[in-house]
C-alpha cells in the first residue's frame, strides 16, 4: 500500500468508480523524493535537543527570561507541529496518485490543503505515451516522467516521477492497444 | 490601548515574556485552525481515494487536531 508501484490494489477504490470497473495500477512519486521534507523533519526534531545542549554548554541562565510553564508549552507546540509537517506531508504524497484502470487514467493532485484537481481521460482516448528518465538521481534510482498524451480535454497527462516509468508506459500502452483491437 | 508606558515595558523583562506568552498563545490558536482543516482534508481525500489505511489517516488527524486543541486550553491556563 505504500508502494510507489502498486498493482492491483486490494480493497481500494476512488471517487467515481464506475461498476465493473478494475484498478490495475496506482502509482505515487518515487519515495526518494521524499527525502527533501524527511531531512527537514530529522532537523526538526533534533533542534530541541541540540539547543538545549548548547543552552547548557553555554550555562546560559534561560529560566531568567523563559519561565518553565513557557519552555514546556512551547516544546509541546514544537512537537506538535513537527508531527502536522510530517502528517501534511505524508499525505500530499500518499494521495496524489495516477490511476490506472481498465477503463481509464486518472490523476488526482492535491496541494497544500486547499488545491484538489482530478482529471482522466478514457484509455479509448489515449493517443501517446512516452517516459522520460533524466538525470543522475533518476538514473540511479530507476524513476522518471510518464506523459500520455490523449484526445480529450485534457490533451497531456504528467506522470510526474514515477517509479519504473518504461514499465509504466508499457501497460498503458498494452491495455491501449487491447482497447482498439481487442 | 497601546500607551507609551505598555512599549516600554516590552523592553523589561516580564514584559519581554508576556509578549511570548501571548504570541505563542495566538500561534497555537492559529495551530489548531490549521490542524481542523488538515482533519477535513483527510477527510475529503479519504473519499476522493479510499484505501485500507483510510481508518488510521482520519484517527491521526483527529488525534493531530485534538492535541492542538488541547494545547491552546493548556496555554491559556499556564501561561
Amino acid at each position: 500500500m505504500l508502494n510507489s508501484f502498486w498493482r492491483y490494489p486490494k480493497n481500494t477504490w476512488f471517487d467515481g468508480e464506475d461498476h465493473g470497473e478494475e484498478i490495475l495500477l496506482v502509482l505515487r512519486r518515487h519515495l526518494i523524493t521524499n527525502l527533501d521534507w524527511i531531512f527537514v523533519a530529522i532537523l526538526l526534531i533534533l533542534t530541541p535537543f541540540f539547543a538545549n545542549a548548547i543552552l547548557v554548554f553555554l550555562n546560559a541562565d534561560t529560566h531568567a527570561v523563559f519561565a518553565p510553564p513557557f519552555v514546556f508549552i512551547f516544546m509541546l507546540f514544537w512537537f506538535l507541529f513537527t508531527f502536522g509537517f510530517v502528517f501534511e506531508n505524508f499525505i500530499n504524497w500518499f494521495f496524489n496518485v495516477y490511476i490506472v484502470t481498465n477503463k481509464r487514467i486518472v490523476d488526482m493532485d492535491f496541494h497544500g490543503i486547499l488545491f484538489r484537481n482530478i482529471s482522466e481521460a478514457t484509455l479509448a482516448n489515449v493517443e501517446d505515451v512516452t517516459h522520460t528518465v533524466s538525470g543522475t538521481l533518476q538514473v540511479v534510482f530507476n524513476y522518471g516522467d510518464v506523459i500520455v498524451q490523449t484526445a480529450g480535454e485534457q490533451r497531456e497527462f504528467d506522470f510526474e516521477s514515477v517509479p519504473s516509468p518504461a514499465r509504466v508506459q508499457d501497460i498503458i500502452s498494452d491495455l491501449v492497444a487491447q482497447r482498439r483491437h481487442p | 490601548m497601546i500607551t507609551f508606558d505598555s512599549i516600554i515595558n516590552l523592553f523589561t523583562v516580564v514584559g519581554f515574556t508576556n509578549f511570548l506568552g501571548l504570541l505563542l498563545k495566538i500561534l497555537i490558536f492559529l495551530y489548531a485552525v490549521f490542524a481542523f482543516i488538515v482533519v477535513r482534508q483527510v477527510l475529503l481525500m479519504n473519499r476522493s481515494f479510499t484505501t485500507p489505511a483510510a481508518l488510521v489517516f482520519v484517527i491521526l488527524a483527529y488525534v493531530h487536531f485534538f492535541a492542538a486543541l488541547g494545547l491552546a486550553i493548556l496555554s491559556l491556563v499556564l501561561l
